[in-house]
């Protein structure tokens, strides 16, 4: 990864008779900068080209104001029952039916960068709040996200600051603040956490809302990152964005999220997606465009070199063959499976990467997805899935395996891998729908479909 | 094919058998039989089905569509139209001529028959029988069971499709699971005089010397034992072990079951209402002391009057003798349970200055409850919160009225202050508590103190938790409003209306759900059963939309359903009745 230039790295990908666009390229796209797509939204995808591709998905994909309207409903009769289950239901209703994934994505990414807990919280009206925050400034501006944050009900109870006194400062959030929200641990030191929480003493939640306390406030002098002066909690924000390892810091994460899980990126190959957010004064849409125009996005570094989360996982197949099912049961699994939409583990928010994998969550993915597919809830299309797939054209179950691993595999299945698949199906029922159920099943559970 | 079979087996069921006029159903079964079922009209109840507004409303929301698939419809469209074909007659005119003469359906178990006898006109029998099997034979054949036919006596031609086993016999259609249960139909059939037969069962006489089987749409009679020698009863005594809500609304029937000879049920089904009537012999000497509390000790306690003020959406008046019911739960419930009461009762009786919850509280009301649940209404400038909760008070009747009020509202104004305590800890609304004394009455009411500006408006303003004494009544509600309702009403007129206790009858226990307020609380709640309709079926808004107002429109359709228990000291009855909209015949 050190070895990539970064002058190449970033810039625009342009097919060739080598590297194409193809149904491949578009499928690893959408499976990045969003959740998954029909082959028929790939096969316009490929037909319109890369870059009008990457245009849509960040200019012209924005949800409909009767979407937005109806999800404002949704989510407002749930924090009226105040069921946090709910809250995540929703959630990834939202993320089942936006016309616009890449925002979505990214508020998803967001919640794991910012990451707070509704099992500590307990409070839908704050978690909504949050949540509705994350999504106004997920491809916008950082800064301004983070000023907001700093002041959010939900993130002040998780940290334990709702009562901050000049007395004694809780260094919790200046800690985050730093190591996780903005500049990556060995960028500050103790001396300045401890002066930086002076910054934010006085900051409050009182009935559901932020307060300045102005009399348990420190209003001396305070110094940290070579920044002086009485400095107030948001010109101390705004400080800590200043410095030069916040938009290092805030690329590598991005790139993480967007790109690869590993090797970690060096900082040169990340210079210039720094200076482009520098320059952009940290608005991210433009370093996603970046990101989703470059070669490395499309080369051998980036492809099938990130493991799906199992919200990705999900998501991805549901979207791809139009499944409708109980939503409730599904965030209940995605819980079980370590991914519980609002209430991420810890402050760290989700390790994501090879972590998502071990035997026991291998199995767990497998199980989610058998439950999925032959649960008497589900539909494709409103169809049955032999149905849903002879609709598209797919007659048989070899055209089905090229099919599926078309959408859902980074990696191509072999024939021989198809081959054996097929038999199998075969062999389990003599019924074509439950064979065709088999198939999908055995695809979403082997390796080369865990990748993204 | 299933679906479609059981269409063509109901339509041999109602085809009619003008042949024995002269005997009787019960004539033509063995002695043995434990379960008869008469159909006076099938032709009748198949019209009343096929154009009733209920009916006709789920067909138009293309919910049968989804019952029935493509293939299913087609077999079952194809067989009306040979019907038609054959018999020159509408198919549902057809069919109702066919079954003129009734259906019957019985249970031999020594035998383990099942066996369905139907009669009606001779000819057009013959046609329709002859039509559903042209229809049948190609069906079976490629199913692999192909019809069997072959000859019994004096002509009689039997047909056989697996287990199920056919024929007629001059106007009378023969349909049976068991080879020897059919030979003895036919065998009385033909000679009436061979065997002993069920019309000599004496518990089956006696049912109908209480209950005509002519007078009811259809009519069951049942041998208890089969109930009794089943584990049925004994799966039922458990769940009320288990269960304390359960053993209190129906804990009174199980013994009666125990010991009752017989069963029967008369069901009553047209465009006004669909009733049905269970029915089993009683008795004051089968019942024990732990369930005295539930008929009283002269077994015959009679519920008060049922509450109904405006915008009911359901009510329960029953009598429930509750100080021996909790001083007896060690002989009604498992020790689980038992323990639990036993904890309760323990706090309950710190709760009221050490006096004993049992004796002293209980005892201190007369026998006899009423519930009442209502839709919820807010004054123009109350908080209104998004989700809607129905207002319920219960009401009782104190023995020791003066000294009780005061008890009561100590322990009534103490709750409120340890919810106080309770809510601030979790940062909810603070209750608001005021005291209304007049020469009537006394009230005690609560309110949640407005939230601040922007900030959501939280279920628990629902609720005004008030306690209001009037007399010797004591009326606990979950709104001041329901309360003052429950003290102003003519309750007594609006009970009497729909009061069943008729003729020797005692109402026992009287519950009543009304569909118009239900579909109001529905409506109002309408955004929330979206939104969840939204999220367990990934449907879109429109989608979830539709199918919430259709179950609105579906409840509207109804009017009331009512589930009285009553008794006379020789049979105990349990009755369900869905009356549906006068005016959507």
């Amino acid at each position: 990864m050190n070895n990539i230039d970064p002058a190449w790295a970033w810039s625009a990908f342009k097919p060739t008779n080598s590297q194409p666009w193809n149904l491949a390229q578009a499928a690893h796209l959408y499976r990045r900068a969003g959740f998954g797509v029909g082959r028929g939204e790939l096969q316009r995808a490929v037909a319109g080209g890369v870059q009008r591709c990457v245009k849509q998905l960040l200019h012209d994909n924005q949800e409909p104001q009767s979407f937005q309207d109806e999800m404002a409903r949704m989510t407002r009769s749930i924090v009226a029952s105040g069921n946090l289950q709910s809250l995540a239901t929703a959630w990834l209703y939202r993320m089942l039916k936006t016309t616009d994934q890449l925002h979505e994505k990214t508020t998803l990414f967001w919640h794991g960068h910012f990451a707070t807990s509704a099992a500590k919280v307990q409070d839908a009206f704050m978690m909504q709040q949050q949540n509705d925050l994350l999504r106004k400034h997920a491809i916008g501006d950082f800064s301004e996200m983070v000023q907001a944050i700093s002041q959010n009900p939900a993130m002040l109870l998780y940290l334990d600051s709702a009562n901050n006194r000049k007395t004694h400062p809780n260094e919790n959030f200046a800690r985050e603040l730093m190591e996780l929200f903005c500049l990556g641990e060995g960028n500050y030191t103790e001396q300045d956490i401890r002066e930086l929480a002076r910054c934010f003493t006085g900051w409050e939640v009182r009935n559901r809302a932020y307060r300045f306390n102005k009399y348990q406030h420190d209003f001396g002098k305070k110094a940290f990152l070579g920044a002086q002066g009485e400095l107030t909690g948001q010109q101390a924000v705004a400080h800590v964005i200043s410095t030069p390892a916040a938009p290092l810091f805030i690329a590598r994460k991005l790139v993480q999220y967007y790109v690869m899980d590993e090797p970690t990126a060096s900082d040169e190959l990340l210079a210039p997606l720094a200076k482009r957010l520098r320059k952009d004064h940290f608005q991210i849409r433009g370093t996603l465009e970046m990101i989703f125009r470059s070669n490395l996005f499309y080369s051998k570094h980036s492809v099938a070199r990130k493991i799906k989360s199992p919200v990705e996982m999900v998501v991805g197949m549901m979207r791809g063959l139009s499944i409708k099912t109980d939503l409730t049961q599904v965030a209940q699994r995605l819980q079980e499976l370590g991914h519980g939409i609002y209430f991420p583990p810890n402050v760290k928010g989700w390790d994501g990467g090879r972590t998502w994998i071990n035997s026991s969550t291998l199995l767990g993915r497998s199980n989610l997805m058998h439950e999925l597919i032959h649960s008497e809830n589900t539909t494709f299309g409103n169809k049955s899935l032999q149905a849903y797939l002879q609709n598209n054209r797919v007659h048989n179950l070899a055209h089905a395996a090229t099919y599926f691993s078309d959408l859902f595999c980074a990696v191509p299945l072999a024939n021989n891998s198809k081959s054996q698949l097929i038999a199998s199906a075969q062999k389990e029922t003599n019924n074509t729908d439950q064979q065709f159920k088999s198939l999908l099943h055995q695809v979403v559970s082997i390796p080369q479909f865990q990748l993204g | 094919m299933s679906a479609a079979r059981l269409f063509a087996v109901c339509c041999l069921i109602i085809a009619p058998s003008a042949i024995s006029a002269q005997s009787n159903f019960h004539d033509l079964l063995p002695e043995s039989t434990a379960a008869v079922l008469q159909i006076q009209e099938p032709g009748e109840i198949l019209q009343q089905f096929l154009t009733h507004p209920v009916i006709n409303s789920v067909y138009d929301a293309g919910l049968y569509d989804e019952l029935i698939d493509d293939a299913q419809r087609a077999q079952i469209e194809t067989l009306q139209n040979i019907i038609q074909d054959i018999t020159g007659l509408p198919w549902e005119d057809a069919i109702k001529q066919a079954s003129s003469g009734g259906v019957h359906l019985a249970f031999d178990p020594s035998s383990e028959g099942v066996l369905l006898v139907l009669r009606g006109d001779e000819v057009v029998l013959d046609k329709v029988f002859d039509a559903v099997l042209s229809w049948l034979q190609p069906l079976a054949a490629l199913s692999g069971n192909p019809l069997k036919k072959g000859e019994y006596r004096e002509g009689i031609i039997g047909y056989q499709i697996q287990e199920i086993r056919f024929a007629k016999k001059a106007g009378t259609l023969v349909v049976t699971n068991s080879r020897d249960l059919g030979r003895f139909v036919l065998d009385q059939l033909i000679d009436p005089t061979t065997h002993p037969t069920f019309a000599s069962n004496k518990n089956y006489q006696a049912a109908t010397v209480n209950s005509k089987p002519q007078q009811h749409t259809a009519w069951l009679w049942a041998d208890a034992k089969l109930l009794q020698q089943n584990n049925g009863l004994e799966q039922l005594e458990q769940a009320m072990r288990q269960n304390m809500l359960l053993e209190l609304l129906a804990g009174g029937l199980v013994n009666q079951l125990a010991k009752s000879p017989y069963i029967t049920a008369a069901i009553d089904f047209d465009h006004q209402h669909l009733k049905l009537d269970l029915t089993t012999a009683h008795d004051a000497e089968w019942i024990p002391e732990s369930r005295q509390y539930y008929f009283g000790a002269d077994a015959n306690g009679s519920a008060p009057s049922l509450l109904l003020p405006t915008d009911t959406i359901a009510s329960i008046s029953m009598f429930r003798d509750f100080s021996p019911w909790w001083l007896l739960a060690p002989d009604l419930y498992d020790d689980d349970v038992n323990e639990g009461i036993a904890q309760a009762d323990t706090t309950l009786s710190q709760f009221f200055s050490g006096k004993d919850f049992g004796l002293d509280i209980l005892g201190a009301l007369e026998p006899g409850a009423q519930l009442v649940v209502t839709d919820n209404q807010f004054a123009d400038d109350a908080p209104q919160p998004d989700i809607i909760f129905p207002a319920f008070a219960i009401v009782g009747t104190l023995e020791n009225s003066e000294t009780m009020q005061a008890e009561l509202r100590r322990i009534f104004i103490n709750f409120a202050g340890f919810l106080n305590v309770i809510s601030a800890m979790e940062g909810n609304p603070q209750l608001d508590i005021e005291l209304v004394d007049s020469k009537k009455d006394r009230i005690i009411t609560t309110s949640f103190i407005p939230p601040l500006a922007g900030q959501p408006i939280s279920v628990q303003y629902n609720f005004s938790p008030t306690i209001l004494f009037k007399d010797d009544k004591l009326i606990l509600s979950s709104t001041r409003l329901l309360a003052e309702k429950l003290r102003d009403g003519n309750q007594e007129a609006e009970s009497a209306k729909r009061n069943s206790n008729r003729g020797n009858w005692t109402t026992n226990t009287h519950l009543t759900l009304l569909a118009g307020p239900l579909a109001s609380i529905l409506r109002k709640n309408r955004e929330i059963l979206i939104t969840n309709n939204m999220l367990e079926n990934s449907s879109d808004r429109e989608e979830a939309e539709t199918q919430i107002d259709l179950l609105i429109s579906m409840v509207q359709l109804t009017n009331a359903l009512d589930i009285t228990i009553k008794s006379t000291s020789k049979q105990l009855a349990l009755s369900f009745e869905l009356k549906f909209q006068p005016d959507s015949k």
